[in-house]
């Protein structure tokens, strides 16, 4: 059962399967799952291929750039830690799925711009961002110039 | 699949209520909706000899459940298929009819909108989407209906039309949380939650509890002279989850939609019960069940009536976005109401002439697919109403 504490952001909770992507993002490094059987790239980390249940999964580290596939301006996020900072700042979340160059998706937030600015297929490059009152970093991303 | 001698015969249903203060226990839901379904079947608890429940709000594992009920079974299931619960459970529980386990089943869902536990949440959505401040459900859905407008030209108004059509059945409806009219300006400029997805695009959570009861068509005969049969199933869980880059406006439906239609052509459903957590998710259900072309949905709610008056009603008592949401009991909430009319009992909001109608469940939320569980079934009576 997972217990939560509402004054706080969410972290995930790592497990032996994740802990390197996690370790990535917190070196500044976005790493995905690859299959050393038969080369698939995956997301989110799994404890098999999706492809060829294969169970030798390593590791690579990816640009970080991609095309936002979609995108929603959230003004009730769920997390009440999300909400006060909306409430705070006046600033909605921009919440995104995210096609990666290497044809990953990831689910992610759009930071550092206005929301009017993002669009179905604009360019995107992930930022390492560490999490307030916490020393862990999450990937975010920002619209590319 | 083509089902042969499984019957549905009774169905219940608790108010569904948002209480202020103190509610009441699910499980206290859970009995009420099993023993009205009994009444509405003319059996007994005795009666009884397999149970398929889900309460995500009373997660005791369904052996507690069913002692708690005071039940000896020969047949147990506890589905855990989110919204598709419900269809899944009468696939589950027409298997073992079929092959003589047990005569009579009951399928139930039971939850309250205020968890007394905290709900356990799946590993993608807590390490990989909860880190990244969305606004739950209302944000995942989002994401799907700005895809599909910007694909397939479909509009706010369009939407709007789903939302304002099952209002207009609710309206009918005694059973529904939300009876008062809704017009199109009330829709289009509603409290933006999670844009594009604004407040009546969202389903309102409340407390309740819905079931149904199932039999042999022998048994079935012996009881009633309308019995109600499954004619068609089909089920699918994590649609195409190997493409790692699916198209999220592509539903889990379009994978089962051929078997479906074996016997049953599209023209001949009188009304269809879908799983509505969002008028985009009756939308792609719609086009993927073959009603009209993939991206046609918002044409085809343009082109057709609705309402339980209209040529292709729709939630005809309001589904989920008027009928509120009872937690996972949602999927069951639907399938009560297409046994309502089938049977010929839903009095002010009743089909006429319906005699064949379609329902599906969907449910749980997924990271790489849309969503994980889709299912859907066609049940057709000896009459037309
Ligand atoms: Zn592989």
């Amino acid at each position: 059962m997972v217990t939560e504490d509402f004054t706080k952001k969410p972290l995930p909770a790592i497990t032996d399967i994740d802990r390197e992507f996690w370790d990535g993002v917190n070196n500044n490094k976005l790493v995905v799952q690859k299959c050393l059987d038969c080369n698939t790239l995956q997301f989110f980390p799994r404890p098999v291929c999706v492809h060829c249940f294969g169970e030798k999964l390593g590791w690579q580290e990816v640009k970080g750039t991609g095309k936002v596939y979609s995108f929603t301006i959230v003004t009730v996020p769920r997390s009440p830690a999300f909400r006060k900072q909306v409430e705070q700042t006046g600033t909605p979340i921009i919440f995104a799925a995210i096609d990666l160059d290497e044809g990953i998706r990831m689910m992610s937030q759009i930071v550092d711009c206005k929301p009017g600015d993002v669009q179905i297929g604009s360019k995107v490059k992930a930022i390492f961002e560490l999490v307030e009152g916490t020393d862990f970093k999450v990937p975010k991303f920002r619209l590319e110039k | 699949m083509q089902r042969e001698g499984v019957c549905f015969v009774g169905y219940g249903e608790t108010a569904y209520i948002r209480p202020k203060g103190e509610d009441r226990s699910p499980l206290r839901y859970m009995a009420e909706a099993i023993r009205l379904a009994l009444d509405n079947s003319g059996l007994q608890k005795k009666d009884i000899d397999g149970l398929a429940l889900i309460s995500t709000t009373h997660p005791d594992d369904s052996p507690f459940v069913a002692e708690q009920l005071g039940m000896e079974l020969d047949w147990l299931l506890r589905a855990d298929f989110g919204g598709a619960s419900a269809v899944i459970s009468a696939r589950r529980a027409a298997d073992a009819i079929q092959l003589g386990q047990i005569q009579v089943a009951v399928c139930v869902g039971a939850d309250v909108f205020r968890p007394v536990v905290p709900l356990m949440r799946a590993y993608p959505r807590v390490n990989y989407i909860e880190p990244f401040g969305y606004g739950g459900p209302n944000s995942l859905f989002a994401l799907t209906q700005r895809r599909h407008m910007a694909m397939y030209g479909t509009t706010r108004e369009q939407l709007g039309k789903i939302a304002v059509s099952v209002r207009r059945n609710a309206e009918l409806n005694e059973h529904a949380l939300f009876r008062t009219p809704m017009k199109m300006e009330e829709y289009l400029n509603a409290r933006v939650v999670s844009d594009p997805v604004r407040l009546y695009d969202c389903v309102m959570p409340c407390s309740g509890a819905a079931a149904f009861v199932m039999t042999s068509e022998s048994k079935a005969k012996q009881i009633t002279n309308n019995p109600i049969y499954l004619v068609s199933d089909g089920e699918k869980s994590n649609y195409r989850v190997e493409d790692i880059n699916t198209d999220w406006t592509v539903t889990g439906l379009r994978g089962i939609s051929k078997e479906l239609f074996t016997r049953v052509r599209h023209k001949e459903i009188d009304f269809v019960e879908i799983y509505d957590d969002y008028p985009i998710a009756i939308l792609m259900q719609l086009e993927d069940l073959g009603f009209c072309p993939k991206g046609d949905g918002g044409k085809f709610v343009d082109s057709h009536d609705l309402t339980v008056e209209g040529d292709f009603p729709v939630n005809t008592g309001g589904g989920q976005l008027s009928g509120g949401q009872p937690g996972f009991a949602g999927g069951h909430l639907h399938v009560v109401e297409a046994l309502r009319q089938l049977k010929g009992e839903a009095g002010t909001h009743q089909v006429k002439g319906a005699r064949t109608g379609l329902v599906t469940g969907i449910g749980l939320l997924g990271y790489n697919v849309n969503l994980c569980s889709w299912s859907a079934m066609i049940l057709q009576g000896d009459r037309a109403w």
